[in-house]
């Protein structure tokens, strides 16, 4: 008895475990197209959707967006690569796809019938939204699908070009994938202020439910090459695009939110005119809310550390403990110069905020915030903000003087 | 027997019957005129120790006047005095029966009959026929003693007498095989090892039933708990310093007559991949070693059913630049990656067997080209992805690594299985393989202790020695989970 019931229960697990299994067939990895970069344009017919559109290979839509993606590798015809040396013509490493409609999933269904190999999203490394379309529906509508898709990670990237998404996806560099070009700009952060910690879909995601107004890193493109350049606002309540910050307005604000890793501070000498370069390598800022009744105002305090990398007004100076703090002086003047740029811009310009600053109010004031919360853009724009900077050199390079 | 020289000599003849290799020697010994005859096989016999020590005696120095009469009294005293003043021979024995004269004459004892005296004589006079002590070939190590078992019984206890100077290691001998009859010899320490362990492999031992144990191997499945299971519950070994390690942890072994390998019991998982040099060597070294040998048990176990996983069912598992070059490579390739491992697989185990079964210097020089040359070649075909044979080629060299040849060959066949269940269900089903895999591995006991011990059941001083060999200083008890009569070691 103990023998058959042990049996029978074996049986019935494995038979289980094998029926409740949701993955059956296989399909091998050199059968799916891998995406690696996704772009979403403004509606822009490409021509072979025009030349197809009049042979009558239509279908209801209406022109809202052009979905691009960008696949890897670029399956040539199999021949082709047989005859060995794929070195010899380096053509694109990549592989544009474009169609447009009005329901991404219904365009990435289209591409089954234009690709024999199915698209799969596991390896999406950067979506790349235009300013165009940011600016014409809501990030929520956009990213509808792609929030629910589970076949696309969550810690994929996202930032916004300037122009065109098909733009910011090309390149002309031979072997060079530009999905995985944007994405390791970002790893760049240690050596620059003026990139925003990555957007992930998820952390869009959060940002988006919160309500507050969020920042993506922005993306101008020239010739085929891109450039990591300021960030695209988005207003809280539309999540539409609203304007821009730009590289000097990201600096100001890398000092406020302590997110200084690296990067140049750069002012000119007092007396000569000449260049002199502050590299910042440990930074702390803190935002104090303070609260009055119902006066809200905010004071920040910034310190940072770093070292005097560059000073062009050689050979007059020596590196006395006057000239130091002189120095010291002029680089906080140029930080509360940034400083006051940015606010001025997140109050004054746009009207929203875009610092962490409700953020502040939410965790020290929680009381204050549920009062203010709902219209915290339009009431921070006219929160008296007061702020002070103080840098110390601590070493000079290499210089032996 | 009969007592009568005559009449036992002829049935002695007729038990023979017509084999030409034995032959009877009659003579008369020397003084008395009694008659009597030798009866050995030539060949096995050692014929100088029986010329000068048995037919010089009795022929040519025969019995003196004074005592032929002591002599010629009855049976009693001719067997009395034969024994006591003319066969200055070790080995002697006497016996009335007629069947055991002649098995042990066909196993080269020379049988001795006299007129006037009831039964035989058997004289030990087996010529030795044992080859050198060598190195052991299934088991090398670089360091340790190069001295392995041979196919002589005697030899073998030999080697584990002399290991050292130990009155507590107790040899006891049976007999096995029904109709041919062969020594066996259960070794133990007497008061280290569970008394209700040796008795549980005495009986298993007394309840076998065969013909004739051709090799350890017959022993070691006739006694062993379970037959479906792939992993074997009885651990063989050609090294005696392998074999005095288990009997001081309070294992047994058992030894048969004609074969280099010697059998311990009971086993458990982690002694498969741990090998003699362990302890030889520094801890430190000793424990990498061993860390590394799990490690390569598991690749050689999944590596290639993780291969047609992640292929076949979860390409987004793969790092995405990793991913790109193995799309790259398996372009072209025309069969799902079940048949592709499966290819190479079997071709790299054909390899293997060729390079077992082949005539030694052909053998290793015949599977490093084969090797070679069907992955080459199979990658310019465009048969198999480049990618695969790395993941074949490491599954083969980490299969090697395991110290017990046996344990390696299940884990070859194991490895067949995962795959089949990795191109079903992906990695889900390598997941479920494995469970299934550690399930049974857990229900499994060998000689009632548990197989996957000391792990399951948990025995925290036992893991001194499991995946790290902690300080011999540190070891200071016996595995607990073979009750040792005396937990503790002196180190």
């Amino acid at each position: 008895m103990n023998r058959y019931l042990r049996f029978t229960s074996l049986w019935t697990a494995s038979i289980l475990l094998f029926l409740t299994t949701g993955c059956w067939s296989s399909n091998e990895i050199e059968d799916v197209s891998v995406y690696v970069g996704l772009g979403l344009d403004a509606a822009n017919e490409s021509r072979f959707e025009r030349d197809i559109n009049k042979q009558g290979a239509s279908y209801p839509k209406k022109k809202v967006l052009t979905a691009t993606v960008q696949i890897v590798p670029p399956i040539t015809g199999k021949n082709e690569k047989q005859g060995g040396s794929s070195s010899s013509s380096p053509s694109k490493a990549y592989l544009n796809e474009q169609l447009t409609g009005d329901s991404i999933i219904q365009i990435f269904r289209q591409f089954a019938l234009r690709r024999d190999r199915p698209l799969i999203g596991h390896h999406l490394k950067v979506i790349v939204v235009s300013s165009e379309l940011a600016k014409r529906y809501s990030l929520e509508q956009v990213f509808d699908f792609i929030l629910r898709d589970n076949d696309i990670r969550p810690s994929c990237l996202v930032v916004v070009s300037h122009r065109s998404a098909l733009e910011a996806l090309s390149s002309t560099e031979p072997g060079e994938i530009p999905a995985f070009y944007l994405m390791g700009l970002v790893d760049n952060r240690y050596r620059s202020n003026k990139i925003i910690p990555p957007v992930t879909l998820i952390k869009l995601d959060s940002a988006m439910q919160s309500g507050e107004s969020f920042l993506l890193q922005n993306v101008v493109t020239a010739q085929s090459e891109h450039k990591f350049s300021g960030a695209a606002i988005f207003k809280g309540k539309t999540k539409k695009w609203i304007g821009e910050l730009s590289q000097y307005d990201l600096e100001g604000l890398s000092w406020i939110t302590a997110d200084v890793m690296g990067g140049a501070l750069k002012t000119y000498a007092p007396k000569t005119g000449h260049t002199v370069t502050f590299e910042p390598k440990k930074s702390h800022s803190t935002i104090i809310p303070k609260v009055q009744g119902d006066d809200i105002s905010f004071h920040i305090k910034v310190n940072a550390e770093g070292r005097l990398i560059e000073d062009w007004s050689f050979p007059e100076i020596p590196s006395s403990g006057g000239y130091i703090s002189e120095m010291e002086q002029q680089f906080e003047e140029e930080a509360r110069k940034q400083i006051k740029q940015v606010l001025n811009k997140m109050q004054h310009v746009y009207h929203v905020d875009v610092g962490g600053f409700g953020n502040e109010i939410r965790i020290k004031h929680p009381k204050v915030w549920k009062k203010v919360q709902e219209n915290w853009d339009e009431t921070f724009s006219h929160i008296p903000i007061t702020y002070e900077v103080n840098m110390r050199i601590t070493d000079f390079g290499s210089s032996t003087d | 027997m009969t007592g009568l020289y005559d009449a036992d000599l002829t049935s002695v003849r007729k038990a023979i019957g017509n084999n030409g290799d034995v032959e009877i020697r009659e003579f008369t010994i020397r003084g008395t005129g009694t008659r009597a005859a030798i009866v050995f096989v030539d060949g096995l016999m050692n014929n100088d120790l029986m010329d000068t020590h048995l037919i010089r005696p009795l022929m040519l120095v025969g019995i003196p006047e004074a005592e032929q009469e002591q002599f010629n009294r009855s049976s009693d005293t001719i067997k009395s005095y034969i024994s006591s003043q003319m066969l200055p021979v070790s080995e002697i024995k006497h016996t009335a029966r007629l069947l055991e004269l002649v098995q042990s004459v066909l196993v080269g004892t020379t049988g001795l009959l006299v007129d006037g005296m009831q039964g035989a004589f058997l004289v030990g006079s087996a010529k030795g026929k044992s080859r050198n002590l060598e190195e052991p070939l299934s088991e090398a190590l670089l360091r340790g003693p190069r001295v392995g078992f041979t196919e002589r019984l005697a030899d073998n206890t030999g080697l584990l007498r002399l290991h050292g100077k130990n009155e507590s290691l107790l040899l006891t001998r049976f007999e096995v095989g029904n109709r041919v009859k062969k020594d066996l010899i259960i070794a133990y320490m007497k008061d280290i090892a569970d008394p209700k362990l040796v008795e549980e492999v005495v009986t298993r031992i007394q309840k076998l039933e065969i013909d004739d144990p051709l090799e350890s191997g017959y022993i070691e499945q006739l006694i062993e708990e379970n037959v479906m299971s792939p992993f074997q519950q009885v651990q063989n070994t050609e090294r005696p310093d392998r074999v005095i390690g288990a009997l001081l942890e309070g294992r047994v072994a058992i030894l048969l007559d004609g074969t280099p390998y010697a059998l311990i019991v009971p086993v458990t998982f982690s002694m498969l991949l741990q090998s003699p040099e362990d302890y030889y060597e520094r801890w430190i070294s000793g424990s990498f070693v061993r860390l590394l040998r799990f490690l390569s048990a598991l690749l050689a176990l999944l590596a290639p059913a993780l291969y047609i996983s992640f292929i076949s069912f979860h390409p987004g598992l793969i790092p995405t630049k990793l991913a790109l070059t193995i799309i790259e490579t398996r372009q072209g390739v025309p069969f799902p990656s079940i048949i592709e491992a499966l290819i190479m697989e079997i071709a790299i185990e054909i390899l293997r067997e060729a390079g077992i079964r082949l005539p030694k210097p052909i053998g290793p020089a015949m599977g490093i080209v084969g090797g070679l040359i069907i992955g080459d070649a199979a990658v310019q075909a465009g048969i198999v992805s480049p990618f695969l044979v790395i993941v074949v080629a490491v599954t083969a060299i980490s299969s090697f690594t395991i110290p017990v040849y046996s344990a390696g060959i299940t884990l070859r066949v194991l490895r067949f299985t995962a795959m089949f269940f990795a191109a079903v269900l992906g990695l889900y089903g390598v997941v479920m393989f494995f469970l299934l895999l550690c399930s049974h591995l857990v229900i499994l006991k060998s000689f009632g202790v548990p197989y996957a011990s000391p792990m399951v059941p948990y025995g925290i001083s036992d893991l001194k020695d499991f995946l790290i060999r902690f300080p011999l200083k540190v070891m200071k008890k016996r595995p607990r989970m073979l009750k040792p009569n005396d937990p503790d070691r002196r180190n």
